[in-house]
């Protein structure tokens, strides 16, 4: 036999109203912490993505005048769109953009050229150091070292001002009889 | 029973989620201006290195120049290290820092990405190498960057390396000019020509003197002969490359460049053999003040020592001769005529010859000074605007020709070379001339 009086304990309405408001304030806040730190993580991404290219730029340029014994132009504390240095065998190496297409919001690329003694232009003697460059410039700050300018743009459109300093390395020595 | 469990499993459930929370947070502490931070210290990095290169005495000179070391904003030209970045204003060919040169709202998005930046550079000796000897020439720098993100949280970024920067003297020694396993014949040979069939030992006890005395005089008799030969066959090289260099002036080739050079080394050569070969002496001489008495000679013909001491006097201010004359060959160089047979690279080393060249004589010949005040004052026009790095360096420079003191402990290993001209050599080549003169008898 049943006591009538035993009726089972339940939760009431606004028990059951609390505890489902905690439950979706918390279920709330981790979504909107998560979405920020996917969003984060996701600008992260793209951002180790931009100054890894940014990275990979200036050491092509590290590399592209490191054999290069003195700057030919600019002159020292002046600044030029275009770089020319000697190397250790009189060698002119220079560094300059090129247009990508006709359009007059084209980017360019940064290009080498190394001259060959020849005189005349080979294609073979250029070689593209990078793409998607806006504008770059070379200040010259002696015979020795070029402070390079150049901004890069994302594949996001997003523009990525880099600065780097390159020394180059001198391998000749001063001449001698 | 039943809550306190629900409780506890409720709190467990809240610190995980807190702890997830907290640590997907610190995930991000790495942001876009990291990267940025890392450029931009690696270029301040860059900058001490040649700075280190040029000036030598990295520590004094950022002490000098509190600037160096300042925590300054690296836009509009605040930071030390970020006022030469690009000549953006006329006259073209110069840039001014005072109005241009800074990294300013016209530089667009280089100015939004830098703007956040605040640096500090600090440089110390290594404390961790400080009882070793290269701890004591070297600085360890260190570069901090902090910023604030666009949250407001703070971030920071630092850079350690170590670079040259001497502390003290270098250790001078001099170079024997004589081969130590044929000095006692070669003594033999100068002193006693006619005894070839003995030894020194031998011929000393057959002309009856003192065998010590006699071989410090010997070693300074081979060294200076030696030094004649080496001296006699520089300033033959120096007189044909003069005179080569008369013919090759009518073409202006870049071998008239090669020539040129050659003949300030040979200068060069010639002031540090002669320094170096009495400074090698010095042993000798100690040796023959205390124990030199005609009468320790024997037979020994006194006109067959004489020669040597002769020349020890008329050598010792030709140690500034040659030095002044390097100075000379290497500023030759720097004259405009020649810009177009130079490089520039060229340029910056004669720049550099001869700035040290005079350096040393206006520590060594107080005559010399205005040679060297004319040089700075010359270099620092030419140079205005062109070379910050050597703008820096000829304005300290301007500064240490007036501050003796300062000079001295910049220039430590200058003092050092004074030191041993006025206190080793000078004391030699008195004695030397008491001996030549026959004044040191008994």
């Amino acid at each position: 036999m049943t006591n009538p009086n035993s009726r089972k304990r339940a939760f009431t309405f606004v028990e059951m109203i609390v505890v489902i408001m905690i439950v979706l304030l918390l279920i709330s806040m981790s979504i909107i912490h998560f979405r920020n730190t996917r969003h984060a993580a996701a600008s992260m991404t793209t951002a180790f993505a931009s100054h890894m290219e940014a990275r990979k730029a200036s050491d092509a340029i590290k590399e592209a005048l490191l054999d290069g014994t003195e700057v030919v132009k600019p002159p020292d504390g002046s600044s030029l769109p275009y770089l020319v240095v000697r190397d250790a065998v009189n060698r002119l190496k220079i560094l300059f953009l090129e247009k990508v297409s006709d359009k007059p919001d084209s980017l360019y690329r940064m290009v080498l050229y190394t001259d060959d003694y020849s005189g005349t232009h080979k294609s073979d003697n250029r070689r593209i150091l990078f793409e998607n460059v806006k504008e770059a410039w070379f200040t010259a700050l002696s015979p020795g070292i070029v402070i390079v300018q150049f901004s890069l743009l994302d594949t996001s459109k997003k523009e990525l001002p880099v600065l780097v300093e390159a020394s180059l390395k001198n391998l000749a020595s001063i001449p001698n009889e | 029973m039943e809550v306190l469990i629900g409780v506890l499993l409720l709190s467990t459930a809240v610190m995980v989620f807190i702890q997830m929370l907290q640590s997907s947070g610190n995930v991000l502490t790495l942001t876009g201006h990291s990267f940025a931070a890392n450029h931009v210290a690696s270029k301040v990095l860059f900058d001490l290195t040649e700075e280190s290169r040029l000036n030598g005495t990295l520590i004094e000179l950022m002490r000098e120049y509190p600037e160096m070391k300042a925590r300054d904003k690296i836009v509009e030209a605040q930071s030390f290290y970020f006022r030469n970045i690009r000549d953006s204003v006329e006259p073209w060919g110069s840039i001014f820092p005072a109005k241009e040169g800074g990294i300013n709202k016209d530089s667009g998005e280089l100015y939004r990405e830098f703007e956040p930046f605040q640096i500090t550079v600090f440089a110390q000796r290594p404390q961790s190498l400080s009882s070793s000897y290269s701890g004591r020439h070297l600085a360890e720098i260190q570069i901090a960057l902090d910023w604030s993100e666009k949250n407001g949280q703070k971030r920071s970024y630092e850079l350690s390396s170590l670079l040259l920067s001497p502390s003290g003297p270098r250790p001078m020694i001099g170079v024997p000019l004589y081969d130590a396993n044929t000095l006692d014949n070669d003594i033999r040979e100068l002193f006693y020509p006619n005894l070839r069939r003995d030894n020194l030992n031998s011929a000393v006890s057959k002309t009856g003197g003192d065998i010590a005395l006699i071989r410090n005089l010997g070693i300074v008799g081979v060294s200076i002969k030696n030094m004649n030969q080496i001296l006699a066959s520089l300033t033959s090289d120096i007189q044909s490359l003069r005179s080569k260099r008369k013919t090759l002036l009518q073409s202006s080739t870049y071998q008239l460049v090669a020539t040129q050079i050659n003949i300030a080394r040979k200068c060069e050569s010639a002031a540090s053999l002669i320094f170096n070969g009495l400074l090698s002496l010095q042993k000798a001489f100690a040796e023959i003040k205390n124990t030199f008495r005609i009468s320790k000679l024997g037979s020994l013909r006194y006109i067959r020592i004489t020669g040597a001491f002769y020349d020890i006097v008329n050598l010792y201010p030709k140690i500034v001769e040659w030095i002044r004359n390097s100075g000379e060959e290497y500023d030759w160089m720097l004259v405009d005529y020649f810009w177009y047979i130079r490089s520039r690279r060229i340029e910056e080393y004669s720049r550099i010859k001869s700035l040290e060249a005079l350096r040393l004589l206006a520590t060594l010949a107080p005559a010399d000074r205005s040679a060297y005040a004319n040089f700075i004052q010359r270099e620092t026009a030419r140079l205005a605007g062109r070379n910050h790095y050597w703008e820096l360096l000829l304005l300290r420079e301007q500064k240490l020709s007036k501050d003796e003191s300062l000079f001295k402990t910049v220039f430590s290993n200058l003092t050092e070379i004074s030191r041993l001209y006025y206190s080793v050599l000078k004391p030699i080549v008195d004695l030397s001339d008491k001996i030549y003169k026959k004044q040191l008898t008994e």
